[in-house]
């Protein structure tokens, strides 16, 4: 075959069709571009940039509001421009940032970076701004995740909630009646031998979101099983994880959530990641995130109840999103004029909390919230005064939880417990001991 | 002709549409499921329904259209494809025009060494780059976020060995009578360059920027480490924005997936005989 | 020619621009890695921290996950670089010539090539989803539909990889076949007439003809492939976190890691340049095998 005529006959039919396909490419991109651009209201004037996670659309849309209010309020002062990140790249984009001393002036923090942003010197203290009254305002998991060594250096305006969410159609049908408040909350056996009574009625028992493409919510959601145990993550006092991660009441509670799994009652892996909406799980183990869309999901009728203990009391996780301001930041008064602003509760906590079904971080707030007295989130704010425990507030926290993720991925898929949690403890035993090094070889 | 060529057997042309069927299969349920409800995509895929988009929806079009920001990351897209395709044809053109023409002393060694900087991948030297690339960060604040961000997203990738090599090849190759009429008619090597070499080298020239157009069109790493604001990020890593708060919608992704490959699928089509022929023909003479 | 014309400066303005940015871009980096990794440093200090001589290498190559990173490195590539190249040159074999199905199976091929590898990983995630009580992948759905035992796929620590593998080598062969069938298209018909005239079968031209015509070809896309072997990173980032049991963690993952999780840029400089050194090995030892390969026939 010569290939030459194709050639040629293809080449002609290039010479047309390249300079077309580029104009249509590039007036594609203009069209969808004009859609992507910001407002002109706050152009002009010095700026108050500010970073925070993606969340739900909602979440966004309040969070864009509060900040538009802000800026109206405030004509003479810098305007505050937002920047959203999604939430798996966040903290890989502030680390980033701070290694090219280009982090915004107000930073959102998820509440265990705290930690290692503390650590590195990301954050400036917060004590100047708050005085003891409105300290005493907040929660205490709020004040507890924002304090790094004695100092304040983040404030957030909700708290989170994990609790186990049930169907109640499928409750009744099996017979079970969930505990309401903390101190009724079951133990692993009774939890089990629900799992096992729903089992009939529904596809999978319960939901546990194991397959989660983030991080965070395996310790978010499965630390609490070891220190209900009287376990712990990280000795953060003596920065050991060794015997402490892998250690006995670490290895026994996992190994219990391991069963879940190996016996048939949760699922590793899922390809609807909304089993408890459709109606397919009896249970799920999740959040306060959650509450609006299953509220708004028609036919659904659910209640929320502790988590079940491995030990002698039920401990729930707490921390959620805040803010503070960054080490970079030119003018810090500002930058509180506007963390204040978002953590008032009128203009900042009631939106955000009306639109993510968090809970009001500050206790004035709950006289706007009639609904805590009540249902699920009595439950949520109960858990808040009681059980709740903010994660450790560590240097190394992104290698602990990574590898505890890591760890409990594989134990969801049938890992050896005790060998995966060894295997995590050394990891981050391993970071350890190397950012010991370095400081002790700066000296 | 190929050994292959003169077996016909009959059962040649089934075995081919089988073996395509297979290899297109997986995009076309990608298709099909994108215009399909979320809850259906799993449900369907017991049986050859799940290749039909029924019920049919474009809810996962507009779902993606509203979460992605596609315009403004398709026009970084956009913008970074075309200055590295850009600026690489004059950079590369004129270095590989150096290489084939001119002599001058330790040519072979220099081309030697850039023939050997081919093997090293961005991928490993992404955080030393990385490194490289934040001393320059202050100049964000006289550029601006935006264009700082895009500048680092082209301007590393924008030189290529691998380019210059491909089109030294091309020089190489081509006739010097030209070339050197002009250089009698007094013209310098600078002209002969813009004037008549690289006018002439067109075919080459559609296969590097092809080739730079699809490799940068699908970066991941690079962007996904030097990003920063909404507004500079690359269709890439739009994806990301689909995988935040649960529940995650499937149908949305594939929806976003199909919307950022068109672009390519087009560029290829258009392009894709040139891309190979001049490939295979650089490693002959190479 | 022209011996009389001084060519040097041309050279020098011509080469100008492409030698400061590949100076700016990949030597000063590639030093500066070499540098850092001899150095204590964290990614989140503006200087470099104190000199620690080899102990960054001693650290990397202490650690476990860095072993298997390695090792699932090689296996993908020793896996995928052979299988990827056969299948591409059959291929390319097969679709070279006439006739309307050659050209459906070749833009079929080709297809998927044009997604990227992020749109590939979010698909086939996708598609190997484990069977499970409210549904299941693409893969397992049909595998039960024809009666097969449901596979566990990316959740299993002796299948994830090869899952990786299988995914990549549908991505990518297109494009290398179509490299072949280019290649395919220098070989002059006169050779494959004349070993028609000698009696030669297909095998013997095939042997013959085609593979001493396409040998730079095959060695262009062996290196080519190998280069983007090892540099696997999207996959296992986008589709198992490295899991299950590390067993799909690659070496770009693992100096991604060990600089933005670790924050620890005295490791992963000293990954990147072991890194760099085995990619250096492996090619030139390609280099070596195909120039004697070359010589032989």
């Amino acid at each position: 075959m010569s290939s030459c005529p194709a050639a040629c006959v293809h080449r002609a039919s290039i010479r047309r069709v390249a300079p077309a396909a580029v104009v249509a490419l590039t007036v594609w991109a203009a069209i969808a571009g004009c859609a992507g651009r910001e407002s002109a209201a706050v152009k002009g004037r010095a700026r108050l940039t500010v970073w925070a996670h993606h969340g739900q659309p909602a979440e966004r849309e309040a969070l864009a509001g509060i900040v538009a209010a802000f800026n109206a309020a405030h004509p003479d002062g810098p305007a505050v421009a937002i920047s959203f990140f999604p939430d798996r790249q966040y903290a890989d984009k502030v680390s980033i940032a701070s290694a090219t001393g280009r982090l915004p002036d107000v930073v959102e923090v998820d509440g265990p970076y705290v930690g290692p942003w503390a650590a590195e010197g990301l954050l400036k203290p917060l004590d100047g701004f708050v005085d003891d009254a409105l300290r005493a305002d907040f929660l205490p998991t709020i004040i507890a995740q924002g304090t790094f060594q004695d100092c304040l250096y983040a404030l957030g305006a909700f708290d989170s909630a994990l609790v186990v969410y049930y169907n109640r159609d499928i409750i009744a049908r099996a017979g079970l009646a969930p505990p309401e408040h903390v101190a009724d909350a079951w133990d692993w056996a009774t939890f089990r031998a629900a799992l096992e009574k729903a089992k009939p009625y529904v596809a999978v028992p319960l939901a546990l979101h194991v397959d989660e493409p983030g991080d965070e919510w395996m310790t978010y959601a499965f630390a609490p099983l070891i220190w209900s145990n009287g376990g712990a993550l990280i000795d953060v006092q003596h920065g050991r994880t060794i015997g402490v991660l892998d250690g006995p009441q670490a290895v026994a509670a996992i190994t219990k959530w391991q069963r879940l799994i190996t016996d048939g009652l949760a699922e590793a892996s899922s390809v609807n990641p909304n089993l408890f909406a459709a109606g397919d799980a009896a249970f799920d183990w999740s959040g306060h995130w959650m509450l609006p869309a299953f509220e708004q999901t028609a036919g659904l009728d659910f209640g929320a109840m502790p988590l079940p203990r491995t030990g002698d009391r039920s401990v729930t996780s707490a921390g959620s999103w805040c803010w503070g301001i960054s080490r970079d930041c030119r003018d810090p008064a500002a930058a509180w004029r506007f963390i204040a602003w978002l953590l008032d509760p009128e203009r900042g906590i009631k939106p955000i909390v009306e639109a993510n079904g968090a809970v009001p971080a500050r206790r004035s707030a709950f006289a706007l919230f009639p609904e805590y007295d009540s249902g699920v989130r009595r439950l949520f704010r109960e858990q808040l005064e009681t059980s709740a425990r903010a994660r450790p507030r560590t240097a190394v926290y992104l290698a602990l939880t990574t590898s505890f993720a890591r760890a409990l991925r594989d134990i969801a898929l049938g890992a050896d417990v005790a060998a995966a949690l060894h295997q995590a403890a050394e990891s981050v035993q391993h970071d350890l001991d190397r950012r010991r090094a370095r400081r002790e070889a700066g000296r | 002709m190929s050994a292959l060529r003169r077996t016909s057997g009959w059962w040649q042309a089934p075995a081919a549409l089988l073996v395509a069927a297979l290899f297109i299969a997986p995009v076309v349920w990608m298709a099909a499921a994108s215009l399909k409800p979320n809850a259906r995509i799993h449900r369907d895929v017991d049986s050859l329904r799940s290749f039909l988009p029924e019920p049919f929806t474009l809810e996962n079009y507009s779902a993606a259209l509203a979460r992605s920001h596609l315009g403004t990351t398709l026009v970084n897209t956009l913008v970074v494809v075309v200055v590295i395709a850009g600026l690489g044809v004059l950079v590369n053109g004129a270095a590989a025009f150096a290489f084939a023409r001119l002599s001058f002393r330790g040519r072979d060694w220099l081309f030697g060494i850039l023939v050997a900087s081919i093997i090293l991948p961005i991928e490993v030297i992404v955080i030393p780059l990385f490194m490289t690339v934040r001393t320059s960060a202050f100049a964000m604040d006289y550029l601006g976020e935006r264009p700082w961000t895009l500048a680092a997203l082209s301007l590393p990738f924008a030189a290529k060995a691998f380019n210059i090599f491909l089109l030294r090849q091309h020089f190489l190759s081509h006739p010097r009578a030209l070339e050197e009429a002009a250089l009698l008619d007094g013209a310098g090597w600078i002209t002969v360059f813009w004037r008549i070499a690289l006018p002439n080298a067109k075919p080459a020239l559609v296969t590097v920027v092809l080739l730079d157009f699809v490799v940068h069109w699908n970066d991941f790493l690079w962007p996904l480490v030097v990003c920063q604001g909404q507004d500079t990020r690359t269709v890439q890593l739009g994806m990301g924005n689909f995988f935040t708060q649960p529940p995650i919608s499937w149908g949305a992704i594939l929806a976003y997936a199909l919307l950022i490959t068109a672009p390519l699928t087009l560029a290829f089509a258009v392009g894709q005989r040139w891309l190979a022929k001049s490939i295979a023909t650089s490693g002959l003479r190479g | 020619m022209n011996a009389g014309r001084r060519e040097w400066p041309a050279a020098v303005l011509l080469l100008a621009p492409a030698a400061l940015l590949i100076t700016l871009f990949v030597l000063v980096p590639a030093a500066a890695m070499v540098n850092t990794s001899l150095h204590l440093q964290s990614l989140t200090a503006p200087q470099t921290g104190p000199a620690a001589g080899l102990d960054n290498y001693r650290a990397v190559i202490a650690d476990p996950d860095f072993r298997s990173a390695t090792g699932n490195t090689a296996f993908f590539a020793v896996l995928v670089v052979p299988v990827q190249t056969a299948l591409a040159l059959l291929l390319a074999l097969w679709v070279d010539g006439p006739g309307w199905w050659r050209r459906v199976l070749r833009l079929a091929v080709f297809i998927p090539t044009t997604l990227s590898l992020t749109v590939t990983a979010v698909l086939w995630k996708l598609l190997y989803e484990p069977a499970g009580a409210a549904g299941s992948g693409l893969i397992n759905g049909l595998f039960q539909a024809v009666g097969i035992a449901p596979q566990p796929f990316l959740t299993s620590p002796h299948q994830a990889l090869l899952c990786i593998v299988f995914m990549s080598i549908w991505q990518g062969v297109g494009f290398q076949m179509m490299i072949f069938l280019a290649g395919l298209q220098t070989i002059p018909d006169q050779q494959y007439e004349a070993a028609t005239l000698d009696g030669a079968g297909s095998s013997r031209q095939f042997l013959h003809v085609t593979l001493p015509g396409i040998a730079p070809t095959l060695a262009v896309v062996v290196t080519v492939t190998t280069i983007f072997a090892l540099k696997l990173f999207v996959q296992p980032y986008l589709m198992t976190h490295g899991g299950p049991l590390g067993t799909t963690q690659s070496l770009v993952q693992y100096m991604v890691r060990a600089a933005f999780t670790h924050r620890d840029l005295g490791l992963a400089c000293a990954a990147g340049v072991l890194f760099l050194l085995a990619v250096g090995a492996v090619t030139v030892g390609q280099r070596l095998l195909a120039r004697r390969w070359e010589a032989a026939s």
